[in-house]
């Protein structure tokens, strides 16, 4: 099993659904996402490239890339960081990560990672979404999970739920007939910074 | 630093510059409360769901997933539809656990202690406060007369309960208001199509056969986001999808064609494309004498259609019948019996002389030439060509839209022009034809058991004028004080134009009461709050917006505080007015007149079966392919498109003094903006247009005070076009100061490419204390022409410049 993502951004309205969607089941504190929207070329989140009327505008949204050979496992001294053999999930171990943030330097998808420098905070008194996320700890590395706690039960990650534009896809790379393989054999696609040699999880449709 | 970026190479800069605006968010939160509260870690045993639906008035109305764990509401998301293709859920519908429990919600009753406004309260009982508002009310009844307290609300909340004050106000005979929110745009709809609430017309999963999807004056890509995939289905299967615009927004980029338009001139396009359809030939003659009043014979004497009692002895059903000319008859025959409708003409019927209500369309289009069009909304010739051709040959063809084309005065005239283009391309009652708008047919529900039947009612007054009632005293050349508003789901003062004006008018009012879950701006400015249970507190039955079903709603916790339901807080209300015994006895009885309506007898539905099932579809074709006006048959009184209209009326909001000239509205009739057109000589003063986005993290201003949103948008913004912002010196993160002579705010500016040379944006929605400075409602201007009450917020002129902090 090796899970990836697949986001086309011929769909993708940049509408922050799935943004919120992961705020909201990982219970993240004040400060941090782990999946973002982007805007790639305007000056400003929702601007257009070009001069008006002559513009185009593209969103994408990005998180942990999973990739098949991360840049932030090499560097954790500790061994925090790891690679699930089983999904292919890049995990992150609360309890042994030092706050050094070496994997933040190392992972060229800057963005990706967040650090809790003070406790985390939150407006409510209780956590949201699913009880099984791990608490979030100060001091520590997080990031997207590709929702372990509901892959492992089979589910659908909180950001794969329900997709406005429908441009989001999850599944198996390993299995020919997952809708994620089938799209990335049938329509074309690119990946995030190639040339840094990660090996990302995550496709996007051109 | 070059901001350009290829596809392929994606900079560290670019990341770290969102990272920072997201990382700023925390130090703008001015209304987040208790930052430092830890998250209790969860024991996760104690969960359960409850299917339930968001209501805000974006009307996408999407069903929620409600998991409820240790007796707190702790995510909703995306619950499964009937029918899976309207699955939906946004960012706003994601954070109603931040909305439940957030420190904006109204605990228990308050009476206001300082100034209006001031936001200083004490905390009053229920006894208390339901006591005082109805001793009130019935000095208020004695001393200026029942129609003096008005019951105002608008469409915060899009399910049935909370309209159960509607009631209250009819047996009281007290008065009520009609929303000027979007009104050009549903009122000439439902008079000319037939449409219900909020543009109800086809099914959006219907678009899915459209092979033309015309998009005048809609961001729907923000707007209408729920619904914009299947527009994007369409494409995927060769429909080709036109935005018209001044700007260029994601919509645009998502469409197949962007074509910028003069602000406000969408009217003088439909008006252009339309003789143009007519001269080439392409007028559908068999759709327009079948299923439009085109062919009725006008009196020219009097504008007024000839009708079958004044020609010859008939029944009294058939007297009320417009006539037609019948060519193979040779004579003029009730419109429903005719076999051989003549579409033009002029004909001596006795002493009446008629023409065909065509016969005067053509003549008035006649002027509107192609290039009298392009000059006036900027479309080049070949352009406007080429969008008529799209849309009579390359059908099925639909017009995809919401209600940018309201918001400038003449926009219901707008809309009569698209509805009277689509007509005569004869693109209606096949699938992927028709009008695809803010709502859908069927989903707004009726309950006739709501109005008292034995008492005089009060006026229905429209919420643009209630301003100058006040402030004149009178009404249609009546006396007319107004001693009290009760307003629920309707936050008017941030919403309204000219706010200023409205804060004014509160403050001339005796007794303001706001029912409401959370203080939003209108709250503040109320005398008595009462506090409303939040949607996930209550059972309820709702309609599904733009996803066509009626559902069953679950409640997931007990109302929170001293919160009450609407329903509970109208039986308190009717007590202590003494209609305790009229009052509806419990939410079943109230429920039941709405499943009396045709559209629930003809579907079959009972509220048991609606308690069962939890959601149940209001069509028939499985695939939720639903034209509207199926085979031409409108929802009209006649059964047709109603391109010619008589006679003048109103439905939002009855007549007041304004004089209107009935020959003006008879036909579609250019009638420019009032303030933008770009020759007025105020754009010495004030050079640009002042419009709104919808914002994406907000609907209307509902979900203010949700963290997670405010983190993504700390605070509101200015959008301008990069040479405008260069000519004032200004960069993209300044803070500047719009103004006009109605107002200023404070925004933050951002630099936005697509953003036309000449227009300013502001993504709406923002309250009192938000801004930096002033508001953004106070710049909009409650002028309004005579035939149509309405707030029309792009109309209107502001400057910007830099803002020089004092």
């Amino acid at each position: 099993m090796r899970y990836g993502m697949v986001i086309d951004m011929g769909r993708c309205l940049g509408c922050h659904t799935c943004e919120v969607a992961c705020k909201s089941t990982n219970n993240l504190p004040e400060g941090i996402f782990w999946n973002r929207v982007y805007n790639d070329g305007g000056p400003s989140l929702d601007s257009p490239t070009g001069t008006w009327p002559n513009n185009s505008m593209s969103y994408y949204t990005m998180s942990c890339q999973h990739c098949e050979n991360p840049a932030c496992v090499k560097v954790c001294p500790v061994g925090a960081t790891y690679k699930d053999p089983e999904t292919g999930v890049v995990r992150q171990d609360y309890d042994k990560c030092i706050g050094c943030r070496m994997c933040m330097a190392a992972c060229p998808y800057t963005g990706v990672r967040s650090f809790n420098w003070e406790d985390p905070k939150y407006v409510l008194a209780f956590a949201t979404g699913d009880a099984e996320v791990p608490a979030h700890q100060k001091h520590t590395v997080e990031k997207c999970t590709f929702c372990y706690q509901r892959i492992s039960k089979g589910e659908t990650p909180g950001c794969m739920v329900l997709c406005p534009g429908r441009a989001r896809y999850f599944g198996d790379l390993d299995d020919p007939n997952s809708e994620v393989s089938q799209l990335i054999a049938t329509r074309e696609w690119k990946r995030l910074l190639p040339e840094k040699g990660t090996n990302p999880s995550v496709y996007y449709l051109v | 630093m070059s901001e350009e970026k290829t596809r392929r190479d994606i900079s560290r800069r670019g990341f770290l510059k969102t990272t920072a605006a997201v990382v700023g968010a925390a130090a703008m939160g001015a209304t987040l409360a208790g930052c430092g509260k830890e998250g209790v870690a969860a024991s996760g045993n104690n969960e359960h769901f409850v299917v339930n639906n968001c209501r805000g008035n974006c009307v996408s109305v999407c069903r929620l997933k409600c998991k409820v764990r240790d007796g707190y509401l702790v995510q909703t998301e995306m619950q499964e539809q009937v029918l899976p293709a309207y699955n939906r859920v946004c960012s706003k519908g994601l954070s109603h656990p931040q909305r439940t429990y957030s420190d904006q919600r109204v605990k228990y009753p308050l009476r206001r202690v300082g100034e209006r406004g001031s936001d200083q309260w004490e905390r009053i009982s229920w006894e208390d406060a339901i006591s005082e508002i109805t001793t009130k009310w019935k000095q208020y009844q004695e001393e200026s007369g029942s129609p003096s307290i008005v019951f105002s609300s608008a469409t915060g909340c899009l399910s049935t309960s909370p309209n159960v004050y509607q009631h209250l106000q009819s047996m009281m005979g007290a008065s009520k208001t009609s929303i000027s929110y979007d009104a050009a745009g549903i009122e000439e709809g439902i008079k000319v199509v037939g449409s219900g609430l909020s543009m109800s017309a086809s099914w959006h999963a219907d678009m899915h056969n459209a092979k033309t999807i015309l998009m005048p004056g809609s961001n729907a890509a923000i707007s209408m986001v729920q619904s914009f995939h299947f527009a994007l289905e369409a494409k995927d299967a060769g429909a080709t999808l036109i935005h018209i615009d001044p700007n260029y927004t994601i919509t645009s980029e998502k469409c197949s064609v962007h074509i910028p338009i003069v602000p406000g001139t969408d009217c003088a396009m439909f008006m252009g494309l339309t003789n143009y359809v007519i001269q080439q030939g392409w007028a559908d003659e068999s759709f327009l004498k079948a299923h439009t009043n085109a062919p009725y014979l006008v009196n020219k004497a009097t504008g007024f259609f000839v009708r079958a009692g004044e020609l010859y002895a008939t029944t009294e059903e058939e007297a009320s019948v417009a006539c037609v000319w019948d060519a193979a008859a040779g004579k003029a025959v009730p419109a429903t019996s005719a076999t051989d409708t003549a579409l033009e003409g002029e004909y001596t019927i006795g002493d009446i002389e008629a023409i065909t209500a065509y016969e005067l369309l053509k003549e008035r289009l006649s002027e509107w030439t192609l290039e009298k069009t392009s000059e006036i909304c900027g479309i080049p010739v070949e352009k406007l060509e080429w969008i008529a051709d799209q849309y009579v040959h390359h059908g099925p063809s639909c017009v995809f839209t919401g209600y940018g084309l309201d918001h400038y005065n003449g926009g219901h005239m707008t809309y009569r022009a698209m509805f009277t283009f689509t007509g005569v391309c004869g693109q209606w009652g096949q699938s992927g034809m028709g009008i695809v708008g803010a709502s859908t047919s069927n989903s707004s529900l009726s309950n006739a058991r709501m109005v008292a039947k034995d008492v005089p009612q009060g006026k229905n007054l429209a919420v643009a004028k209630l301003y100058e009632i006040a402030e004149r005293g009178t009404f249609n050349e009546q006396p007319f004080p107004i001693r009290s508003m009760f307003i629920w789901m309707h936050n008017y003062v941030p919403n309204v134009a000219d706010r200023q004006r409205a804060i004014r008018f509160l403050n001339s009012v005796d007794l303001v009461v706001v029912a409401d879950f959370n203080m939003c701006e209108t709250a503040r400015y109320a005398d008595i709050v009462l506090p409303v249970a939040g949607w996930y507190e209550i059972e309820e039955v709702g309609h599904g917006g733009t996803a066509p079903f009626v559902n069953y709603l679950e409640k997931a916790i007990d109302p929170l505080y001293e919160s009450k339901s609407d329903f509970e807080i109208y039986k308190l209300l009717c007590e202590g007015m003494g209609l305790g015994d009229k009052a509806f006895v419990d939410l079943d009885d109230f429920w039941s007149g709405y499943f009396e309506s045709p559209v629930m007898t003809g579907l079959g539905i009972t509220l048991e079966r609606l308690k069962e099932e939890k959601s149940i579809y209001l069509g028939t074709d499985p695939d939720g392919f639903d034209p509207y006006a199926p085979e031409g048959k409108f929802n009209t009184r006649d059964g047709r498109m109603g391109i010619y209209q008589e006679a003048h009326f109103r439905i939002f909001g009855e007549q007041d003094f304004e004089v209107v000239d009935p020959d003006r509205n008879r036909l579609v009739t250019w009638m420019p903006p009032n303030e933008v057109m770009p020759d007025n000589p105020l754009r010495e003063k004030y050079p640009l247009v002042y419009m709104s986005f919808r914002n994406r993290y907000r609907t209307h201003t509902q979900f203010w005070d949700c963290a997670w949103l405010k983190e993504i948008a700390p605070e509101p913004t200015l959008w301008l076009n990069p040479d405008d912002a260069a000519a004032r010196g200004i960069q993209g993160g300044d803070y500047v100061r719009a103004y006009n002579d109605r107002g200023f705010v404070v925004l933050r500016a951002e630099i936005n490419n697509g953003v036309m040379p000449g227009v300013v944006v502001y993504p709406k929605g923002w309250q009192e204390g938000e801004h930096k400075a002033g508001h953004i409602s106070d710049l909009t201007s409650s002028y309004f022409i005579p035939e149509m009450y309405n707030c029309y917020y792009f109309d209107n002129l502001c400057e910007v410049e830099k803002y020089q902090e004092a």
